[in-house]
């Protein structure tokens, strides 16, 4: 019995290939029982997330079912022989180093993600469900996951942002914890506030105030993220109860100033407030990080900081690497 | 008579134990919050109750029975013995939290070794209390290790449900530095003599002063490491395994706050025990602790009515603690 791997990602495949071969997760084991009624295939998990699809088999003859398995696929999707060009094949202990790099993030777009060990998991259980999996398969996947834990416990890939929003999510739940209790505040309605302001809504901000020179516009984003709009000349007053503010005005001058935030220092009883100025030039004058209780962090900072998170991670790759290795050769999997 | 010879007034004051012969240094005259707690036969003139006559003191030590309940040195050893433990626990558990920090990983231990340490700390407290027949608060090292104890138990009912476990890193060496402190030649009685008559008053101000002491220390070390927090936040150090396991901003505020609430609480029943008490004497201790006592009352107005910057917030804590502790040792 031979294990192998059929697949492609963001690094062999464009999207408009990629997206051919997706497949919806409630359609997962379906995908997984069409595999495994293939000729010579004996058990099939489907993967499938934005950036990879992958089918692992078990099959009696690896390679005759790697070829029977694309030509399959071909057919069934509709796409030319040369679409095949964007697969990569895999066999045995290779199909089996590779599903546990997957599960690590290691092979992720964004490395050391964590969003694809629960995606992998998915499509397992999914296979499980439907009874396409058996002692190859069930062995392998349930050893992927305890290395990918591993990899994580043991090493700090996931540590850090590397993206300039989600540093300052980061940022936001250091200073406030929980943020069900915090209220923001977007000045200017661009899209990288727009962004940053998902980012905290996702992490379960309370309430979202928009305003922006131009009313629709604030009005617009208002209603898409499920906040409030306020005119422009009111920010001020805003600001008394908000605990972050996000700001991106295409203004060429500061639009927040130390005197601004002094005079609401006292309404706001003195509590932390958390600035994040995206803009370029900046919104919010230097002076304004000077005040005791205001953390104050422009673009070049938190950029600086999901930089210093990628280089960290990357340096963390060889430690998993060899965190893979030495657990794949304790394992003796069958079908490797 | 040689027993006669030693019941003079000098002796009276305070080192009884030399003439039972045992070797330990004349008990200090404590005060908690500037008030009297160690004159176990009324030497420092608070008197009433919880004193004892002249020919009551010189029966007593006729007939032993102003020693140790537990009996000489085997059952003092063993208060010790708790003591020693514990302190070393706490440190263990300190050091290797400091380690985990500084590889960027949660001490999930030292919540652990801090339980366990606890445990000694009731060991040696329990050993006491039955020897004093009293709560163990009668000289200098009870004091010391009975704040170690409530720091450390403050710390358990506040530091993991809060998820505050970091907490425990920054409590364990002030735990140890009290207990060490108590360990020292002379601070600690070795064979502590047993109360008889007990005035609940003065027991009261003692035992509520001592464990205000633990809320508010740990308020400190809160402040504390607010201050290290927000200097990192303000500076954009954010790198270290410390800046990544401390709680964040908002809740050590938060658990702060609590803590100066509670140990403002236990104070004043302290200092309202601390009047009702039968006393003697001059008042200055009093006002020194009154005096504490305003200060961290102010505090907390002011964080009500008017609002205060954390940083503030934590300076005033660690200065009021440290301050007050100043009171503790030298009124």
């Amino acid at each position: 019995m031979d294990l192998i791997c059929l697949g492609l990602n963001h690094r062999t495949a464009p999207v408009e290939v990629r997206e051919r071969f997706a497949v919806m997760t409630p359609k997962l084991g379906e995908a997984s029982r069409e595999l495994a009624a293939l000729d010579g295939v004996t058990e099939a998990v489907v993967v499938s997330t934005c950036n990879r699809t992958e089918f692992y088999l078990a099959a009696d003859q690896g390679r005759e079912t790697l070829r029977l398995t694309e030509e399959a696929l071909i057919l069934e999707h509709g796409l030319p022989a040369e679409a095949t060009h964007h697969f990569y094949r895999m066999e045995k202990s290779e199909a089996a180093l590779h599903l546990c790099r997957v599960v690590s993030g290691l092979d992720s777009m964004m490395l050391g993600e964590t969003e694809i060990f629960g995606q992998v998991k998915q499509a397992y259980q999914a296979a499980l469900d439907a009874g396409t999996t058996g002692g190859v398969l069930n062995r392998l996947f349930q050893r992927a996951f305890g290395v990918g834990k591993k990899v994580r416990t043991d090493t700090q890939i996931q540590e850090g942002a590397t993206s300039v929003g989600n540093v300052a999510v980061d940022l936001a739940e250091k200073i406030f914890g929980h943020l069900k209790n915090s209220e923001v505040m977007i000045l200017g309605a661009g899209e990288m506030s727009r962004l940053t302001a998902q980012a905290l809504v996702s992490r379960g901000a309370k309430s979202i105030f928009v305003t922006n020179r131009s009313y629709d516009r604030a009005v617009d984003l208002a209603n898409e993220m499920g906040g409030r709009a306020v005119r422009f000349d009111d920010w001020q007053h805003v600001l008394e109860k908000v605990d972050v503010v996000i700001s991106s005005t295409g203004a060429p001058h500061a639009i927040v100033t130390r005197e601004h935030v002094e005079k609401a220092r006292r309404a706001r009883k003195y509590r932390p407030l958390f600035f994040i100025d995206i803009a370029v030039p900046r919104d919010i004058d230097p002076a304004v990080g000077e005040i005791e209780e205001v953390y104050l962090y422009d673009i070049d900072t938190l950029e600086q900081l999901a930089e210093e998170a990628r280089v960290r991670r990357k340096r963390q790759i060889e430690d998993c690497e060899q965190i893979i290795q030495s657990e794949l050769a304790k394992l003796n999997l069958p079908g490797t | 008579m040689e027993l006669s010879r030693m019941t003079t007034p000098a002796f009276r004051r305070g080192s009884t134990a030399l003439h039972l012969g045992n070797s330990n240094a004349p008990t200090p005259d404590v005060r908690v919050f500037g008030m009297p707690v160690s004159g176990w036969r009324g030497a420092s003139g608070w008197g009433g109750g919880g004193g004892l006559s002249d020919v009551q003191f010189e029966k007593a030590l006729a007939s032993g029975l102003a020693r140790s309940a537990i009996g000489g040195h085997g059952g003092v050893a063993m208060d010790r013995t708790f003591l020693i433990v514990s302190t070393l626990l706490a440190a263990i558990g300190g050091v290797l939290g400091m380690m985990s920090v500084h590889r960027g990983i949660r001490s999930r231990w030292t919540v652990i070794w801090m339980v366990a340490a606890f445990a000694c700390q009731i060991g040696f407290l329990s050993v006491r209390g039955e020897a004093r027949g009293a709560c163990p608060l009668r000289d200098l090292g009870e004091i010391l290790a009975f704040l170690g104890w409530s720091l450390t138990l403050f710390y358990l009912v506040v530091g993991p449900p809060y998820r505050l476990s970091l907490l425990g890193v920054f409590t364990a060496p002030v735990v140890v530095v009290f207990q060490v402190a108590a360990l020292i030649p002379g601070v600690l009685g070795l064979d502590p003599l047993r109360a008889t008559g007990t005035d609940s008053w003065r027991e009261t101000h003692a035992a509520m002063s001592v464990l205000s002491y633990g809320a508010l220390a740990l308020a400190g070390v809160a402040g504390v490491m607010f201050l290290v927090l927000d200097h990192q936040l303000k500076e954009h150090h954010l790198k270290s395994g410390l800046f990544r396991n401390l709680p964040p901003v908002r809740e050590l505020l938060q658990s702060m706050m609590r803590l100066l609430w509670i140990g403002c609480g236990l104070l004043t029943i302290g200092i309202v025990a601390g009047f009702l008490m039968p006393r003697t004497g001059g008042m200055g201790h009093l006002i020194a602790a009154v005096a504490t006592w305003l200060g961290y009352a102010l505090l907390m107005t002011v964080k009500s009515l008017r609002g205060l910057t954390g940083r503030r917030m934590a300076l005033a804590s660690v200065g009021l603690f440290l301050g007050s502790l100043t009171v503790f040792a030298f009124v």
